[in-house]
């Protein structure tokens, strides 16, 4: 569901009306809104629900602690630089025994003449290969349409893409184009220059920005279709 | 009125976790938040029956409003004003039946998820300025250095949330339908 400026206004009405911020005419006409909008029930219950969890945590003592989030970050947390140290290492050694392996970079819009567009989804039951592509004769931007796990995207959330040859160390991926967003028809979108691409395989990774899992799409990337020359 | 319809108000009271406990929050005390809201709905009830409100109506939202008059003028005739939210939050809700206590419960989990959910410790920040101690909107982004489409967008995604983790758990449409079922049953006992 996308966030529309009539929802975000709504809300803050909503909220100041339920506070009884709102002076008798603004109420008034709140209401008349809201009676002309049944929806606006649920939403003012689901703001309720909220005030009543936070009072809840804050009555219970707990407020302080939910704030400072769940207790695993903190160490996760430096777990990851260290992690993060050491894969610097490791992808500086990388770097150094066999040049640039890192990811391939993606940009959010076609720097070339555009080629083929690759929708990338996962497929229920189906192979693990989630697209195909075949390079084209000529250099082409290359538009790959990646779909996120629907059941955990929402449309405001901004998420992190990145393209690399399966056979890529994933943590010496570098090259991430970040802040992408859920388009209308459900896909986010990347572009990619097809010089840089072999046949091959290659691993997609799409990450919600403010989450810790990814998801990873398996792509194959096959070498432009031979023409017949004629003798 | 009759002990079936008693038994219907009640159950459609139940239906109003959230309004019942804003309403405890602001009148200070869970049974007169209850009576408040019970009130509302014999309201309701009346108007059904002197044909001043239609049962095509949103009864739900109807109920809604008329508790928060009800509240509106419970605070105006008792000169009760709530300053402190804080203070109020500290009010234990010993009297609350173990049904309400396992619905709070819930509903507490999921807000806590909903918190541990957020990315920064500023965008819970927000939530808790925003819903708790109800910070206007440009208070809160100035404090925190948020813009109003910085600010909408914590907001938006957190409500999203909680609403999923909801209807997970069976409190959220789930409840509503309930509702609708309650309502259209109230419409036929009007007529037994």
């Amino acid at each position: 569901m996308a966030m529309t400026l009539s929802d975000t206004d709504r809300f803050e009405r909503l909220s100041r009306y339920l506070s009884g911020q709102l002076n008798d005419a603004d109420a008034a006409k709140f209401e008349g809104d809201w009676a002309r909008n049944p929806g606006w029930t649920a939403e003012l219950e689901l703001d309720a629900r909220f005030q009543a969890g936070l009072g809840e945590l804050r009555r219970r003592g707990q407020l302080e602690t939910a704030m400072r989030g769940p207790w695993w970050v903190k160490s996760l947390r430096v777990l990851a630089m260290a992690a993060s140290v050491a894969g610097i290492g490791i992808a500086l050694w990388t770097w150094q025994l066999a040049g640039h392996a890192g990811g391939l970079p993606l940009t959010t819009t076609a720097t070339l003449m555009l080629g083929d567009s690759v929708a990338v989804m996962r497929l229920r039951g189906a192979s693990p290969v989630s697209g195909v592509l075949e390079l084209p004769a000529e250099p082409r931007s290359i538009e790959l349409r990646v779909m996120p796990d629907v059941s955990q995207a929402l449309s405001g959330d901004a998420y992190s893409m990145s393209l690399a040859a399966t056979n890529t160390d994933a943590s010496t991926v570098a090259s991430t184009l970040k802040e992408l967003a859920i388009g209308k028809d459900g896909f986010i979108r990347a572009y990619v220059d097809s010089r840089n691409l072999k046949a091959g395989r290659y691993r997609i990774t799409l990450r919600r920005e403010d989450s810790r899992e990814a998801d990873e799409f398996l792509i194959l990337v096959s070498s432009p279709a031979a023409i017949p020359h004629a003798d | 009125m009759s002990a079936r319809r008693e038994s219907f108000a009640n159950a459609l009271i139940r239906n109003y976790p959230g309004l019942t406990t804003l309403l405890q929050r602001h009148a200070g005390d869970l049974q007169l938040a209850k009576d408040i809201l019970h009130d509302a709905v014999i309201t309701t009830l009346t108007k059904l029956d002197a044909g001043t409100l239609s049962a095509s109506e949103d009864i739900a939202g109807y109920v809604f409003r008329t508790a928060l008059n009800h509240l509106r003028t419970h605070r105006r005739g008792e000169r009760l004003r709530i300053g402190d939210n804080a203070a109020v939050d500290e009010l234990a809700s010993d009297t609350a039946s173990p049904e309400d206590q396992s619905q709070s419960d819930a509903n507490t989990r999921a807000v806590r998820r909903v918190l541990h959910g957020l990315g920064s410790l500023r965008d819970r920040e927000v939530l808790v300025r925003f819903y708790l101690d109800e910070e206007s909107k440009q208070d809160i982004c100035a404090a925190l250095g948020l813009d109003e489409f910085g600010f909408n967008r914590v907001i938006f995604r957190a409500r999203e949330r909680l609403r999923r983790l909801l209807e997970n758990i069976g409190m959220g449409r789930a409840d509503l339908l309930t509702l609708v079922a309650i309502v259209s049953l109230l419409t036929l006992v009007r007529y037994s």
